[in-house]
């Protein structure tokens, strides 16, 4: 179930008292009373000064996958920019970048959320984001990832409203364990490795291992 | 930038002007000075240069210049304040600052160890290096000087015997402060005592400005010590004991057992006249140490920053949320909540995924509430 604007000004308002357990929190906090009377289904992020777009290798491609080789994903492969405050990133066409929400999230354990973008940006041809899931528990900025598919270049600029979070409410959640996923604490967007998981590993190793049987003489 | 291009460019052209029939020497003159202001501006260019690289915690920035403007020009509305500040992360000598440069007089350069960078938990020592800039502002070293010179004269006055076989200076003890021989013997330790008083001031403004964290701050960096003894520093217990008894003064709380932190400096290898003086100059540094925490309790006064015992628990409970605060007075209650947080080894416990990450998420979390202070500035504005 989707949660409408005022009940989520509701919220965020029983957030900001002391003592609330588990509370959703927005910082910085939105108008609440804007919020309360526009009876939409979501709230309006801004965006943030840090982007990190990935850098011009002569590596034939991009190593996420834990058995490609030695180099892994981190700083070394993306360039991080700050812009401050009042500057503009210009995406031209075709190009990515990953960036992130002014807001500092905070969400319950018994909602999520959805990451979407705005039809102002997306009819300028600026895709906002393409893993928008948020999950329970999260904490931290959310990354963005910007693509502009559109043929001329599009100007950007922190403080900017970006994207829209639709929050949901979870069913039967529980207290207490939060997935892995969840947590991120960051401030900035980073380009993190993948990992395999078990059922995923196995494959991988069996095709490994049938792989040098035929490699050897 | 753009005024070092301009100075720059200004010699750049008074070189273009020359034809083959100049006076050599001339040339060669101005040549001088085009090296000279190479060899003076290069230094500026790298910090400038540094003071870019993301690894800085760009989100102090705002907030520190702020405070800069407070303290340094606070009866000046923070719209017409002329101050600018380069704040940089620096391998070399840090934490350090450089005021008054010339050509830019309206720069503050302040640089903290690049190895912390993105470590919020360090800002207060950057009071310290703006403490640098309120002892050139109110020219105390002109105003102490006096009073540092009696103080010397004084001491050596009671250790006479050691002075005497020390410099074999054979004249009367009221001929002190007027043989030319003998003033020549202890101003040395005048001006070593201004030093070690410029530096105690400046710990007691990052004291007043920041309160408790100052403390863990100036620990973290400096604790058990330098390792050496700098006639230009004070002893580093004696630096720590000022502090800890300047503290209910200024405002605040030294940490249980701060001083035990430390270790007495190893003996300064100086010839015996100077360890002698040395010696003087860090008897004089007692006496003016009440006029030093005046002097820094006013500078800050005057600049009127907030510190709340009350807000540090309201943040210190936003934090245990992992969120920034907001509403927040001053980045002193900022750093002083996260300074109590990264002191707690239960710090979100509750949470299972912040294992091995509670450093790198708690200096994220800070920052990002220093840009939500820096926003909630500009907001109001």
């Amino acid at each position: 179930m989707i949660i409408k604007s005022d009940r989520l000004s509701d919220m965020l308002a029983e957030g900001q008292r002391e003592n609330t357990k588990d509370p959703l929190i927005i910082v910085p906090t939105p108008n609440l009373d804007a919020l309360r009377s526009e009876g939409t289904a979501s709230i309006d992020l801004r965006l943030g000064t840090w982007f990190a777009h990935l850098k011009q290798t002569q590596m034939a491609y991009l190593p996420l996958l834990p058995s490609t080789g030695s180099a892994t994903v981190g700083p070394d492969l993306t360039s991080t920019t700050y812009i401050p405050f009042g500057s503009s990133y210009i995406l031209h066409p075709q190009s990515f970048v990953l960036a992130v929400t002014l807001e500092w999230i905070s969400l319950p354990n018994d909602l999520a959320a959805y990451v979407i973008g705005k039809s102002s940006w997306g009819r300028a041809g600026l895709i906002i984001a393409t893993a928008a899931g948020v999950h329970p528990g999260y904490k931290g900025c959310l990354t963005l990832e910007l693509t502009n598919v559109g043929e001329i270049p599009i100007q950007i600029r922190p403080g900017v409203r970006i994207c829209q979070l639709f929050i949901h409410k979870l069913e039967a959640a529980k207290t207490g364990a939060i997935s892995a996923s969840s947590f991120s604490g960051s401030r900035r967007p980073m380009l993190r490795p993948l990992t395999l998981d078990a059922f995923a590993a196995k494959l991988s190793s069996a095709y490994d291992e049938r792989n040098k049987m035929h490699e050897q003489p | 930038m753009l005024r070092i291009r301009s100075l720059s460019n200004e010699q750049l052209g008074r070189l273009d002007s020359f034809v083959p029939e100049s006076d050599p020497n001339v040339v060669a003159q101005e040549c001088r000075i085009a090296l000279a202001l190479l060899f003076w501006y290069l230094p500026f260019i790298g910090i400038i240069r540094r003071s870019t690289e993301i690894r800085n915690s760009f989100e102090a920035f705002g907030p520190f210049l702020r405070l800069a403007g407070d303290v340094l020009e606070p009866d000046t509305s923070p719209n017409e304040r002329k101050i600018e500040l380069v704040l940089s992360s620096e391998w070399d000598y840090s934490p350090f600052m450089y005021d008054r440069v010339q050509n830019l007089e309206d720069f503050l350069f302040i640089g903290l160890p690049a190895s912390e960078s993105g470590n919020p938990l360090l800002l207060p020592l950057a009071g310290h290096e703006l403490g640098h800039a309120v002892w050139h502002r109110e020219d105390l070293r002109k105003a102490l000087q006096a009073e540092v010179q009696a103080a010397i004269i004084d001491s050596i006055g009671k250790n006479w015997a050691e002075y005497q076989e020390k410099f074999a200076i054979k004249i009367p003890r009221e001929q002190l402060s007027t043989d030319i021989f003998a003033v020549a013997s202890w101003r040395l330790g005048v001006e070593w005592c201004l030093d070690q008083a410029e530096e105690t001031f400046c710990d007691f403004i990052g004291l007043a400005i920041f309160g408790e964290c100052y403390f863990h701050a100036f620990g973290y960096i400096l604790a058990p010590g330098l390792g050496r003894r700098s006639v230009r520093y004070p002893e580093t217990l004696a630096r720590v004991q000022h502090l800890v008894d300047a503290s209910t003064q200024l405002g605040s709380q030294a940490p249980n057992d701060f001083i035990s932190l430390f270790e007495k400096d190893p003996i300064a290898a100086l010839s015996p006249a100077d360890g002698f003086l040395l010696k003087m100059a860090d008897l004089a540094l007692e006496t003016i140490i009440p006029r030093l925490v005046t002097a820094a309790k006013t500078a800050v006064g005057r600049a009127s920053i907030s510190r709340s015992a009350g807000e540090v628990l309201v943040i210190r409970g936003r934090f245990d949320l992992l969120a920034p605060a907001e509403n927040c007075s001053s980045i002193a209650n900022i750093l002083n909540a996260g300074w109590d947080a990264f002191n707690d080894p239960g710090l979100w416990s509750g949470y299972q995924n912040t294992a091995g990450r509670k450093a790198e998420v708690l200096k994220e979390l800070i920052l990002k509430n220093l840009e939500i202070y820096e926003i909630e500035q500009i907001q109001a504005q």
